[in-house]
């Protein structure tokens, strides 16, 4: 399967896309937008959403994976990022989807980070009828913590370093490889379940593994009209073992939970 | 500088993002460079360490390509029948004949990281277009001394025998657990698991590139597994006279995938002024083969502005991994 990749974009903040077209006869006439997870977190999710994606596409859906300003392939440099122009791109991003395939409506959906942006985004998008929700974020100050003891431990791992490293090692803001200013993580802790509500949702997939078990009871508090989808996971994705930062995330049975809720969805 | 999608190979089926410098800096004659991913990681590299370095060369005037190999990222599978070993040669290959077609580049200088510098280094024994080689914690094998260097700091630290203790345990907890359903990326990656080749093909491998005066900057990592020294390389292989061609550089305090901006930025360093040197000062694109004496070959390895030669102490990166059913972005193995 090809996938189509390009960038869009004004010259220096062009973002990097790729396109899953349907390889089916049948096309849905909803697309899918998937939004990736942050830092070290998106490294090791990309395999499953590349695989995510064709699965979905080999359903019939037009599936749109893209790299946020200043991460991945696209331009820029995450120093210079903002939850907020990145929420801007998702809207770009769906607008992007809707001209290039015979779509009419939208799922949008992620893994941890990129799940909270899919809901906070849901909110801007009219077009968006359903949610992929993979081990979401809801609580963005609690991230931010975990994401600091995470790495307050990695420098401690001596199966990655040969001696203990010190936090003066690192730079200001450095998390697990990437090194966010100070406005971001802000931003980034701002984010709470209680801003995650959306309205006109018909549909809701999630992914739930022991780390965000809560999640769907919180979820199904704040957002009464949804339909749910749930699975919970029995693996066990490591998201705070320090030994385990560099391991992909492989998890088959979440996402054959996902392309088989999406084709209920869609059905 | 403009960064452009490439598209190559069988069917398009290759994608990468080709660096181009701007067009005041002059690059003609200058080889391109190819950044050859590693494991499951994608082209923009552990951490975004291979954009880096290519807006970095490309702003030096070198253009530099980074890619999925076939199956990883955003490239399709291999339609040859080719084992997955023998595809990411024949990708390199592709890279070199798509840049060679649309740039007119005539030497190429091959980059990677654990498996993408296995990669490098056979692409590079295979292809006479290839003028280097840059190998992140490559083929390396184990001397008398490593074990020495490995072990040593391990007996007298009280951290690693309760590490070593409690990684046990977990072996012996995840022993009884159900064995999850394998991914098709377990299967394909697990060639990287088996044997590589042994040391008496290397040597004639490197031998063979020294001949044709291929320029090798080998990096190691504390946090390779397989090197505890700074002299290893060079014991490893001294039955090839490397002469001029090779520079070695050990950072005994990074980790394999280079996490740390600290640790990165110095990586970057150290590759962008070894190219520098040798493919933008340059006055004669292929110089002879000089012959330097044994005693003096501590003079090429000019890029160890960093190198200590104390002891290193780095763990094996053998994880407790019966517990997961993830694969290693970047695994490595083992060659004694």
């Amino acid at each position: 399967m090809l996938i189509e990749s390009f960038h869009s974009g004004h010259n220096g903040q062009r973002r990097y896309l790729s396109l899953h077209r349907p390889t089916t006869q049948l096309v849905r006439s909803m697309g899918v937008v998937l939004c990736y997870p942050l830092g070290h977190e998106y490294f090791r999710a990309h395999r499953s959403y590349v695989n995510c994606a064709e699965q979905l596409a080999q359903l019939g859906f037009p599936v749109m994976r893209f790299d946020y300003f200043g991460s991945g392939d696209s331009e820029g440099d995450i120093g210079h990022a903002r939850i907020d122009d990145w929420l801007h791109e998702v809207t770009d991003v769906v607008e992007e989807l809707k001209r290039s395939e015979p779509v009419s409506s939208i799922a949008l959906g992620g893994m941890r980070f990129g799940a909270a942006l899919a809901l906070l985004a849901a909110q801007r998008i009219e077009s968006v009828r359903a949610l992929i929700l993979w081990d979401p974020v809801i609580d963005g100050a609690r991230y931010v913590t975990d994401l600091r003891r995470l790495h307050g431990r990695m420098l401690k791992d001596l199966e990655r370093f040969a001696r203990a490293r010190h936090a003066d090692d690192c730079g200001e803001g450095e998390l697990i490889g990437t090194r966010y200013r100070s406005r971001f993580l802000h931003e980034l802790s701002g984010l709470d379940p209680h801003a995650l509500s959306v309205a006109g949702i018909d549909e809701a997939v999630l992914v739930n593994t022991a780390a965000t078990a809560a999640s769907e009871s919180v979820f199904r508090r704040l957002n009464n009209g949804t339909r749910w989808r749930g699975f919970e996971s029995p693996r066990d994705y490591g998201w705070s073992d320090a030994r385990r930062t560099t391991e992909a995330i492989m998890d088959p049975e979440a996402i054959r939970h996902i392309t088989t809720s999406m084709n209920a969805i869609a059905a | 500088m403009s960064e452009q999608l490439h598209r190559f190979g069988i069917d398009a089926h290759l994608c990468g993002v080709l660096n181009m410098p701007p067009s005041a800096v002059p690059s003609g004659g200058r080889p391109a460079v190819i950044f050859i991913t590693a494991g499951l990681l994608h082209k923009p590299g552990p951490f975004r360490l291979y954009v880096e370095l290519s807006r970095t060369l490309a702003a030096m005037g070198i253009p530099a390509l980074r890619f999925d190999l076939s199956g990883i990222g955003e490239s399709g599978r291999s339609r040859t029948g080719e084992s997955a070993e023998q595809s990411s040669v024949t990708d390199v290959r592709e890279a070199m004949d798509s840049l060679a077609e649309e740039l007119g580049t005539r030497r190429f200088v091959l980059t990677g990281l654990c498996s993408g510098a296995e990669v490098a280094h056979r692409a590079a024994s295979q292809d006479t277009r290839v003028c280097a080689v840059v190998a992140m914690d490559g083929y390396m094998v184990r001397t008398p001394a490593y074990y020495w260097w490995h072990y040593l700091p391990r007996v007298f630290s009280a951290r690693k025998w309760l590490d070593f203790a409690a990684s046990k345990l977990q072996r012996l907890r995840a022993g009884g657990r159900r064995r999850m359903e394998s991914t098709p990326e377990e299967e394909a990656l697990a060639f990287w698991e088996g044997p590589g080749p042994d040391r008496d093909q290397l040597v004639m491998e490197f031998k063979s590139l020294c001949q044709r005066n291929v320029r090798q900057l080998q990096i190691f990592s504390g946090g390779s597994g397989d090197c505890s020294y700074e002299g290893q390389f060079r014991d490893a292989f001294k039955d090839v006279d490397f002469g001029e061609l090779l520079d070695v550089c050990f950072f005994p305090e990074a980790d394999h995938l280079y996490v740390l901006q600290t640790d990165r930025r110095r990586l970057l360093r150290t590759i962008t002024r070894w190219l520098g040197k040798h493919f933008i000062d340059e006055t004669v694109p292929d110089s002879p083969r000089i012959s330097v004496p044994r005693s003096r070959q501590s003079d090429a390895a000019v890029f160890m502005p960093n190198v200590s030669s104390s002891m290193s102490n780095h763990a094996s990166n053998s994880t407790s991994d019966n517990l997961s059913h993830s694969v290693k972005l970047a695994g490595r193995r083992h060659f004694e």
